[in-house]
């Protein structure tokens, strides 16, 4: 781009909070095409969070990771790609709604955790990850709680033994064991125990009653 | 309005005067302070996994106490009630997220700051308030961050976002429409559905004088390990079920420690996890009886396993 060192300007104006609107969107829409002015927006917004004392750590840039869920997102979001660059906290929400899906892991426990001496069971491997983000699947709230709809596999560290699963609407339960409890019995163990911890959370933190919004269905 | 959102939410603005560690821990302060002093009433979404769920707050403040009850607007009927929550109680919660100086010999005051980086964020819009975000960045690995929209107002919490390690976000509260400040209807804390749960504040005692807990002498397990920062905040042996519970908190993340005796449930060892909260179970065994514990929290899964790993009996 020819107007490089102009539209630099531009941006050091608005950094300094000095630019007029008209130059906001002129800005924006050429940084939003360039990746070199992207390049350049970053070093400014590092070096005010350097002389802030701001941890450079916490200039993370998330811009590409989160582009590229949202590519995969396709219609989903209405962030434009002006405010992808601009606005970290628009990040965060385009996170929230993109990444919150792929919540665990694919955690291995291969060991039993009991100090005891008794038998190993395998540990319940609970895989979420694997949501498509290509094809992303709009629950409703109708929807929401009943697992079938969204059920995704769960993987035992043992696969050919049992697997157990979270009281949870998108992780479901495979197999069971024959003798001991069944899935249902599991469930409402969990559920109750999630229940019980939500009132210590709802009276130890500062939100409140919000806690109770994790209080798990019955049905799950 | 493209211009209104850039200035409200850019975080490196110069000309955010109020970035300093004082003026945030003022703000988290009020912040406590106002979630249990005012009266309010709204819906707020709460989403995780990609579900939303919508619910309906009542929170009002009479006689010093508080009365509190949320609805489930979406999916199965779900009604909390709580009750004669005494605004004079201080829990451990409550005191380190306030700095308080306790008694206990590991909390001071700024204790958050010693496990969190706390950054202001600038401004933002909820429920058609403005509100001031607070970025709070966990100093290790055994907690995560949060990123919290304060009411400028009020000081009332309007937005909370957890981030994981890899700084995805694990879930959001967020306020839609709220209304804070007015008197909220006698009525419209009272239970409609007969089927409500009535909250219990048994495993959540308040601290003495002294700033310490009461009566915590006669449990039979305990933690030989805990996330730094992390301390006891509660403890409950229920009469019915021998069912030990132990609460603890660092000021911001709560996790719950479950000790079942045998003939309870037989589960397996398992890990579970819904939304933000894990659940970490397995079976241990002493002096001929099977126990089962569980950690449950908003935790990461490694933290909940080695506080699992170092339960055990007091003696």
């Amino acid at each position: 781009m020819s107007n490089n060192s102009q539209i630099k300007e531009s941006l050091s104006a608005l950094m300094d909070g000095q630019a007029d609107e008209l130059e906001v969107r002129r800005v924006l829409k050429e940084v939003s095409e360039n990746d070199e002015l992207r390049d350049t927006w970053r070093r400014h917004q590092l070096a005010a969070a350097a002389m802030r004392r701001e941890l450079p750590e916490q200039v993370v840039d998330y811009s590409a990771a989160i582009h590229a869920a949202i590519e995969n997102e396709d219609s989903l979001s209405s962030q434009t790609a002006i405010s992808r660059i601009v606005r970290p906290l628009g990040r965060f929400a385009v996170a929230a709604s993109v990444a919150a899906i792929a919540l665990v892991g694919v955690q291995q426990y291969n060991k039993p955790v009991g100090v005891s001496g008794n038998t190993p069971t395998p540990v319940a491997v609970v895989d979420s990850a694997q949501v498509d983000l290509a094809a992303p699947q709009l629950r409703t709230s109708a929807a929401f709680g009943i697992p079938q709809v969204t059920a995704r596999t769960v993987s035992a560290t043992n696969g050919s033994e049992q697997g157990y699963s979270a009281p949870t609407s998108v992780i479901n339960v495979r197999e069971l064991t024959p003798d001991k409890v069944t899935r249902e019995q599991v469930q409402a163990y969990l559920n109750d125990l999630m229940l019980q911890h939500t009132e210590n959370a709802a009276s130890n933190t500062n939100q409140g009653m919000m806690p109770f919004a994790r209080m798990p269905t019955d049905q799950e | 309005m493209l211009l209104l959102a850039l200035v409200a939410a850019a975080p490196l603005s110069p000309s955010y005067a109020l970035d300093d560690l004082s003026s945030v821990t003022n703000l988290l302060k009020r912040m406590a302070e106002a979630n249990r002093q005012l009266s309010y009433e709204g819906i707020f979404s709460y989403e995780h996994g990609g579900a939303l769920q919508t619910v309906k707050v009542f929170h009002s403040v009479r006689d010093g106490q508080e009365f509190e009850r949320i609805v489930h607007l979406n999916g199965p009927e779900r009604e909390v009630v709580r009750r004669g929550n005494d605004l004079d109680c201080q829990r451990m919660g409550d005191a380190m997220l306030r700095g308080a100086p306790l008694g206990l010999l590991e909390i001071s005051k700024g204790h958050l700051e010693t496990h969190y980086s706390l950054y202001m964020r600038g401004e933002d819009r909820v429920a058609g308030r403005d509100i001031t975000v607070v970025h709070v960045v966990p100093k290790d690995s055994f907690r995560y961050g949060y990123v919290l929209g304060v009411d400028k107002k009020t000081g009332l919490l309007l937005q909370s976002m957890l981030i994981g390690n890899n700084k995805r976000v694990l879930e959001r509260f967020q306020f839609v429409d709220v209304t804070i400040g007015t008197l909220v209807d006698d009525m419209a804390v009272e239970p409609t559905n007969t089927d409500h749960h009535l909250a219990s504040l048994e495993a959540s005692p308040c601290l003495n004088a002294e700033g310490n807990l009461s009566s915590t002498s006669e449990r039979n397990w305990q933690t030989t390990w805990l996330p730094p920062g992390f301390a006891m905040s509660g403890y409950h042996m229920s009469p019915e079920t021998n069912r030990e519970t132990l609460v603890f908190t660092d000021g911001l993340a709560v996790f719950s420690v479950f000790v079942d005796p045998d003939g309870t449930i037989k589960v397996p060892d398992m890990l579970a996890q819904r939304g933000a909260t894990v659940a970490f179970l397995s079976r241990t065994q002493h002096k001929n009886n099977e126990y089962t514990i569980c950690v449950v929290g908003e935790i990461p899964i490694e933290t909940a396993k080695q506080v699992a790993q170092s339960l055990m009996p007091v003696r």
